[in-house]
């Protein structure tokens, strides 16, 4: 038990557990949506959105890696994930050039008809 | 966390990175400064560009790259086909043919749908 | 050691970058520094064994996906937003709200402790021989199928989607005026509601008043 702290505690200075990527994850996760809530742009919305994914990726790969490396299952979400957010962007940035077409703006705020 | 392959690749990396930097710091060096006021002009001949830098796209333009982006996925698809192919065989052919057939009935809808004419 | 440092040199590169995205005055700088990220996230995966998906992030997020964007915000000006009140408050809400979410996952992060499967000495060997790639292809045609192939039926959903969206014919702002491409050209059609407010007299309400009929027509010709 003992030893085996030990061995940790050395992997730890030496080298990187999962919980590094994991925490540089978390904060661009949270960075994204911090974005998402306080972006009045809607494009710097769908950005956001990107990183917010990408984030996940991340927590995808590294765990992938750092449990079990010889079942690359998460890799392969992580190729699913991207046909998403492609699929994602696509629609979304159409969406969003069709408003902006329709009013002339991309402000979040013009866009307020279905509020109650 | 086992780069065995890659210590060259990140340092082409690096290399890549600076290389334009290290030109322009030459050119800052070497070069000879004796400004005049013609030397200034943005172009020797030729009209004097107006407007903003920032102009607006046509949204034909949006079209063609978001065709792209649909099909770059199809590409990351492709390629691990490619790779495994002889392990895989016959039975992920198919598959992929279907894929690929999917994928062909969205480029006849717009072509049909005009999507692709440029005007 | 090694990648160990070039880890701390990506995460500040990504977590700056980021904050960039989040921060910047103009949408397009936003674009460009989610270029950043994309590329150091490619990076994190290189560091994870994750070849091939380091490659497809490149060529997926870090060219396909921001040339749409920048596309994007190009077709719409990058027009700066009209200065509201209010944006220090918004501000303030993001980041409480943001950093309550981080504190929640970073706690539940910090106590992942998962059974681990190291693998053999020999798989390890392999996977840096040749890459991940074949054992993604092996995963895509043998497990995961279905995905793959229900991933093609989403990619055409969308394509239909966003072609439909933008070849459509566009409105203005105005509620009865409404524009139509034909034939390459812009053409401008009132509605009838319109009509009636603005005074507009055409051929068609003139003909409501006119006799239905020809024998109407000929009596009144008489008269």
């Amino acid at each position: 038990m003992m030893m085996s702290a030990e061995v940790a505690e050395v992997a730890a200075v030496a080298g990187l557990t999962v919980h590094h990527y994991l925490g540089v994850a978390t904060i661009l996760f949270g960075l994204g949506f911090a974005g998402v809530v306080s972006s009045r742009h809607l494009i710097r919305t769908l950005m956001c959105v990107e990183l917010m994914l990408n984030a996940v990726n991340l927590v995808f790969v590294a765990i992938n890696n750092h449990v079990n490396p010889s079942d690359l299952s998460g890799q392969v979400f992580a190729i699913f994930i991207l046909t998403i957010s492609a699929a994602e962007a696509a629609v979304g940035l159409a969406i969003v050039l069709a408003l902006f077409k329709n009013t002339a703006s991309v402000d979040v705020e013009d866009f307020s008809r279905l509020k109650w | 966390m086992h780069l065995t392959g890659y210590p060259v690749f990140f340092v082409l990396l690096l290399f890549c990175g600076l290389f334009p930097f290290l030109l322009f710091a030459i050119s800052q060096l070497v070069q000879i400064k004796r400004p005049t006021a013609y030397k200034h002009e943005t172009y020797e001949s030729g009209m004097k560009p107006y407007g903003e830098a920032r102009i607006r796209f046509d949204v034909k333009f949006y079209l063609y790259a978001l065709l792209f982006i649909l099909f770059d996925i199809e590409t990351i698809f492709l390629f691990p086909w490619a790779v495994a192919y002889e392990k895989v065989g016959v039975f992920a052919l198919v598959e992929m043919l279907i894929f690929v057939g999917i994928l062909a009935l969205g480029i006849v809808y717009a072509w049909r749908k005009g999507a692709l004419r440029w005007q | 050691m090694f990648e160990s440092t070039l880890f701390w040199i990506f995460a500040t590169v990504a977590i700056g970058a980021a904050l960039g995205v989040v921060l910047a005055p103009s949408v397009l700088y936003s674009a460009l520094s989610l270029i950043v990220v994309f590329f150091s996230i490619a990076a994190f995966f290189l560091l994870n064994n994750a070849d091939f998906l380091a490659t497809a992030q490149v060529l997926v997020y870090g060219v396909g996906l921001t040339i749409v964007m920048l596309f994007g915000i190009m077709f719409t000006g990058d027009t700066p937003l009209k200065e509201k009140a209010g944006k220090l408050g918004r501000l303030l809400i993001a980041s409480i709200s943001s950093v309550a979410l981080f504190a929640l996952i970073f706690t539940s992060v910090l106590g992942f402790n998962i059974k681990q499967f190291p693998a053999s000495a020999q798989w390890i060997r392999e996977l840096h021989e040749q890459g991940s790639t074949l054992a993604i292809g092996q995963l895509l045609f043998s497990k995961y199928v279905l995905p793959f192939e229900v991933a093609s039926i989403l990619l055409l959903g969308a394509m239909i989607g966003a072609i439909l969206l933008s070849k459509k014919t566009f409105t203005s702002q105005e509620p009865g005026l409404t524009f139509s491409i034909q034939e390459g050209r812009l053409k401008p059609t009132l509605s009838a509601e319109w009509r009636k407010d603005v005074g507009f007299v055409d051929a068609e309400v003139a003909t409501e008043e006119a006799p239905s009929s020809t024998e109407e027509l000929k009596k009144e010709c008489s008269l």
